[in-house]
């Protein structure tokens, strides 16, 4: 685990049972907790429930059951602290159009409350690590889909809070910007900043993750370190990967009849 | 394989008219808004005093007159224009794609056709149009006299298609330069040959015009082309619809979710005066928003239409009158800001949904204010201090500044539905 440990975790999900429908939650109950400078990967099949979670944890959708906390606050109890305490990254790009990407980041410097000498002089930096310093002036309608993605990384690395959500992080950027971002997400976390990483490109989070949690159909069928989720797969020989033990771990509770096994 | 034709010719030409149909829904009625707000009653002055002006003028045509010259020109840019609308979208180079050749048959051809027919109807209008003139000028007269005038005309009609023709084979070119090249030399050769046929002998200008027509055909079937130029064809369609709804935006409240932003900078770099607070970040991403969204552009247009009359009116009660109007239908614009929407992410952001209405009333009140007072001193100030600073100039001063400063703020600051 990078960075040190504090008694309160930055986020607390606790017995989160929730979805669109509570009839049909798709969500079950989950718990896990992450700890600040701790990167967590959060891996599932389509429909796992892994954006639920994310909507959940962001405050975007109410809980069935259960609840969230970040930096020991529940959105209801201290709204505004909730909301300054994590940044998100979409998988689909969603940028202002009539901003370019220099006020992408000023907005959301402003909205965070990062000191301007501060934003402006991080700005520059993230702009160089993402190669993006000829495109800060630019609108988006100009920008490709990948620097649409660096966009929106940049703003919330700019954000810089105690928590980071950053669903398929890696999907559209080129090799140097992964590079570059799976550098600056251990420069971030190292400084303290909780990342939580959804993705499906296993071998970068095994690279990166301090821990992963593993969904599926809405529950959580293994947690730990990628080590530990490998050998609660029975994965453990030297050619195993983190693929292979995540299939084990499907067909496992597939057989079972939908998961409820945890590490 | 010919019932496969059939139905494939079938689906595309239906494809064309409902996209056609769907356009035709989506403009049309706007018209009643443009037609309520005096631009018809406009149109339709200009169209009788042109009528009026042109028959007086053809009772007594000056000698000095260079009437050879106008109709070259009016022919020459009508035959020019040959808007061809295809309707392409973006989802075409998915689901199109794979029948580029009946594309270009069945669904591209006829539009082509259409384009063709709508160029040499509108050529022949004109030249009808101009050929009083042309028959009564004494810079012409004699021309007129000495040829037959269809033949002309008939010329006109296939200079007309050869440029809709030509026009599509630039549009296919690969390389840029060839376009551009070819554009040029066809708005040249079409200038020139307007010009021969009116002025020049007959039977030469029949030559040149057959002759370049033919020898840019030629070099026009030379260059690298491709069957179907798709990017370029969907770019073209979006800017023609953004066009009409940029046009029908002076008039109405339009959606403008397709219109591509603005840079312009000379507007947007207020937004960069704005404190750095975080109580500010809306105001900040408003006043960006509306400096270079759709909403600015109609309203500053709007502004310098005001402003135009104003000068051009120059009489105080009219000029009043204009000025109210003026600030009154600005503010309605500026009310947009209202409806601007946006992701549902957002909603994560930390800072307060609250706050946007008050941030986007805020800049509605800068911006209505600043119009306001340049729309007063466009009123008042050529009339005089004396009169500029009378109860009458200060009160309709108050007036629009109550507006647009109070009133249209506190409409745009109301919490709506969508909020929830």
């Amino acid at each position: 685990m990078r960075g040190e440990a504090r008694r309160v975790s930055t986020l607390q999900v606790s017995g989160l049972t929730g979805g669109y429908s509570r009839k049909k939650p798709v969500l079950h109950g989950i718990d896990f907790a992450m700890d600040a400078g701790e990167i967590v990967g959060l891996i599932g099949l389509n429909g796992a429930g892994k954006s639920t979670a994310i909507r959940h944890i962001l405050g975007l959708m109410t809980p069935h059951a259960g609840e969230v906390r970040v930096a020991g606050v529940r959105l209801e109890e201290d709204g505004d602290r909730y909301r300054q305490s994590c940044a998100y990254v979409p998988e689909q790009p969603v940028l202002f159009p009539h901003l370019t990407v220099r006020e992408h980041m000023r907005f959301t410097a402003t909205a965070y409350g990062v000191d301007q000498a501060l934003a402006e002089r991080r700005m520059l930096e993230l702009a160089r690590t993402f190669r993006m310093t000829d495109a800060l002036d630019a609108l988006p309608d100009t920008l490709s889909k990948g620097m649409k993605q660096k966009t929106m990384l940049m703003s919330a690395l700019l954000a810089s809070p105690p928590l980071l959500i950053i669903d398929e992080p890696l999907l559209g950027l080129d090799p140097l910007a992964i590079r570059g971002l799976l550098a600056t997400l251990d420069e971030v976390s190292a400084g303290g900043c909780a990342i939580l990483l959804s993705s499906h490109i296993l071998p970068a989070l095994e690279r990166s993750a301090d821990r992963l949690v593993v969904l599926h159909r809405g529950r959580i069928i293994a947690q730990g370190t990628p080590a530990e989720v490998k050998a609660a797969a029975s994965c453990s020989k030297p050619g195993d990967t983190l693929d292979d033990a995540f299939e084990s771990l499907v067909e496992r509770a597939e057989a079972t009849g939908g998961g409820a096994a945890r590490e | 394989m010919n019932e496969g034709h059939g139905k494939m010719k079938a689906h595309l030409t239906a494809l064309r008219k409902d996209r056609a149909a769907a356009f035709r829904s989506d403009v049309v009625p706007y018209f009643r808004y443009v037609m309520q707000s005096g631009f018809g009653l406009l149109v339709a002055a200009a169209v009788f005093t042109g009528i009026f002006g042109y028959a007086n003028l053809l009772q007594d045509v000056p000698e000095t007159l260079p009437a050879g010259w106008i109709g070259a020109v009016a022919i020459a840019f009508v035959a020019l224009w040959t808007p061809h609308r295809t309707y392409m979208r973006t989802a075409d180079t998915v689901f199109l794609l794979p029948m580029e050749g009946a594309v270009v048959r069945h669904y591209i051809r006829p539009a082509l056709q259409y384009a063709a027919a709508a160029s040499v109807l509108r050529v022949l209008a004109v030249y009808l149009l101009y050929m009083p003139l042309y028959i009564n000028a004494p810079a012409t007269m004699e021309i007129a006299q000495a040829r037959p005038l269809w033949l002309p005309g008939l010329a006109f009609a296939a200079v007309a298609v050869w440029n809709a023709a030509g026009r599509w084979d630039e549009r296919r070119a690969v390389s840029a330069t060839a376009r551009t090249t070819m554009g040029a030399a066809r708005i040249a050769a079409t200038f020139l040959m307007a010009w021969a046929l009116l002025n020049g002998p007959l039977v030469p200008a029949l030559g040149l015009t057959g002759g370049g027509m033919l020898l840019l055909a030629m070099i026009g079937r030379a260059i690298r082309r491709v069957a179907l130029p798709w990017e370029r064809l969907i770019r073209e369609e979006a800017r023609t619809v953004r066009s009409w709804r940029r046009f029908l935006s002076w008039f109405v409240d339009v959606p403008t979710e397709e219109a591509r932003p603005t840079r312009r900078q000379w507007a947007a770099w207020f937004g960069d005066r704005l404190p750095w607070k975080r109580e500010r970040a809306w105001h900040y991403w408003y006043a960006k928003t509306f400096a270079r969204g759709e909403t600015f552009g109609a309203w500053f247009r709007w502004l310098l239409v005001i402003g135009f009359i104003l000068i051009v009116v120059d009489h105080r009660t009219t000029d009043w009158i204009v000025y109210s109007i003026g600030f009154a239908v600005g503010g309605i614009q500026l009310t947009e800001l209202a409806s601007i929407r946006m992701d549902v992410s957002m909603r994560a952001l930390p800072v307060g949904l609250d706050l946007r209405r008050a941030a986007a009333a805020a800049v509605a009140r800068t911006a209505g204010i600043a119009g306001t007072a340049l729309l007063w001193a466009a009123t008042a100030i050529p009339q005089g201090i004396p009169q500029a600073v009378s109860w009458t100039s200060l009160a309709l001063l108050a007036a629009g500044v109550a507006w647009n400063g109070w009133l249209i703020p506190r409409r745009i600051a109301k919490p709506r539905d969508e909020d929830e």
